[in-house]
């Protein structure tokens, strides 16, 4: 292996990025994932910017830990770099991704479960999505009793959320937080597509009961 | 409620819940209006409905809810790592009895450099581009596939090469509806002959410019 080449090209993205990568956001998402899959990195970082945000959220609904959401976001974007080559269709790039994650949090869930450690506590996940948003931006009421009560409400989604069975919660999120397919949710859930419609269902149907209590 | 003691999705009026809650954003149809099963579960589901959209647009825009700046440093790292273990094309006129080019560039920084002088042309977007090694051209043909994408074949051990490499440009590109292709692809041609050269001091032999697509400006 001759090393001594690595040097000519060290200065190659430099004083070029900052141009390339404004040009790279303006494209259309499947030319970017074209460009990225041929090696360019500055459309590999702009399909990181789309996605870490997204990708994170899901991360911390699934595992209900930041740290652990942290780690499942770098190996799904260092896969995703790796794996890219092989992905033919460039449009289902986004399912493509979410599948990727959530494999990823999937697998660790199931770890989890394995060891018998502490499943997803539904306390960290409040305090990790819940009443903290509510009260710093707008929840549109000027009220402050319905204020507060909105919270509480929201504050109880969560809860239940967190305590739904990991395949149930995981369709849910994705149907109803990231607004994936019915087909797309399969092939990341890698379950045909009646059985994530009856989770889907059973999920409502938990959180709809649950949530009377919070009434 | 009507649905907690049921196991299949359906309503006891028939309407499967599914249905119902696809239409929860609209105004209920005149059998919701009518039906109490349905009018029970559509105030069940409706609370559900609100809070579950009000916690999804709270949540983008949380900014607590962004992963730690550094992890993109991270994942980036280890990319561009991986891109320097993509193929060196020989840079650099050795002597007549040296067995081996110490100098070499990376494939990705050819492309990259092809991309950036395609997408300088106005109107166009470059999507994919192949940088290949003309064989014989300026050293023996290498073994290998030619893919210039990160996990490609990794680095030859030695180059015989006697003189600095020329290589073949694809580029696959969409033109703006507004254009005309030859002209585009005139002005591509010169200005990614020029910047290859100039960037990575490789001579460029053929640019194959490849219209995949049109678009609106």
């Amino acid at each position: 292996m001759s090393e001594s080449g690595t040097d000519t090209d060290a200065g190659d993205d430099a004083g070029h990025v900052g141009n390339a990568r404004r040009q790279v956001a303006d494209l259309p998402e499947a030319m970017i994932v074209g460009r990225a899959q041929d090696g360019d990195l500055a459309a590999f970082e702009e399909l990181n910017r789309r996605y870490q945000g997204p990708l994170y959220r899901l991360a911390v609904r699934l595992l209900a830990d930041r740290g652990e959401a942290e780690d499942a976001l770098q190996d799904t974007m260092v896969a995703v770099w790796r794996k890219l080559p092989s992905l033919t269709e460039l449009p289902a790039f986004h399912g493509w991704i979410y599948q990727i994650m959530t494999r990823r949090c999937m697998s660790v869930l199931r770890t989890r479960a394995r060891r018998s450690t502490d499943p997803v506590d539904a306390d960290d996940m409040a305090e990790l999505t819940g009443d903290r948003s509510v009260l710093g931006n707008g929840s549109g009421y000027s009220d402050p009793a319905a204020a507060t009560e909105y919270a509480e409400q929201l504050r109880g989604l969560n809860e239940e959320l967190a305590n739904l069975p990991d395949e149930q919660r995981a369709c849910w999120v994705l149907r109803e937080f990231h607004e994936l397919s019915y087909p797309e949710i399969a092939y990341a859930m890698n379950l045909p597509v009646s059985t994530v419609r009856g989770r889907i269902a059973r999920a409502r149907q938990n959180l709809a009961r649950g949530m009377e209590a919070w009434r | 409620m009507a649905m907690s003691e049921r196991s299949t999705s359906r309503l006891a009026c028939g309407r499967d819940i599914d249905e119902v809650w696809e239409r929860i954003e609209s105004p209920p149809d005149e059998h919701e209006l009518e039906c109490p099963h349905c009018r029970n579960a559509r105030s069940d589901l409706g609370n559900l409905a609100r809070l579950t959209a009000s916690q999804r647009d709270e949540e983008r825009v949380d900014p607590d809810l962004e992963p730690d700046p550094a992890i993109l440093g991270r994942i980036m790292a280890i990319a561009r790592a991986e891109v320097r273990r993509g193929r060196q094309l020989p840079l650099d006129e050795p002597d007549a009895e040296g067995p081996v080019a110490e100098l070499t560039v990376s494939e990705q920084a050819v492309s990259a450099s092809a991309r950036r002088a395609g997408d300088a042309v106005d109107g166009v977007q470059v999507e994919r581009c192949e940088v290949v090694l003309v064989p014989g051209g300026g050293s023996p043909a290498v073994s290998g596939s030619v893919g210039s994408g990160p996990g490609g074949p990794g680095v030859p051990e030695s180059y015989r090469a006697s003189r600095p490499s020329i290589v073949d440009v694809t580029l696959q590109v969409s033109v703006s509806i507004a254009l005309s292709i030859p002209e585009v692809a005139r002005e591509m041609r010169s200005n990614v002959m020029r910047r290859v050269n100039d960037e990575v001091g490789i001579d460029v032999r053929r640019i194959h410019i490849d219209v995949r697509d049109a678009h609106d400006d």
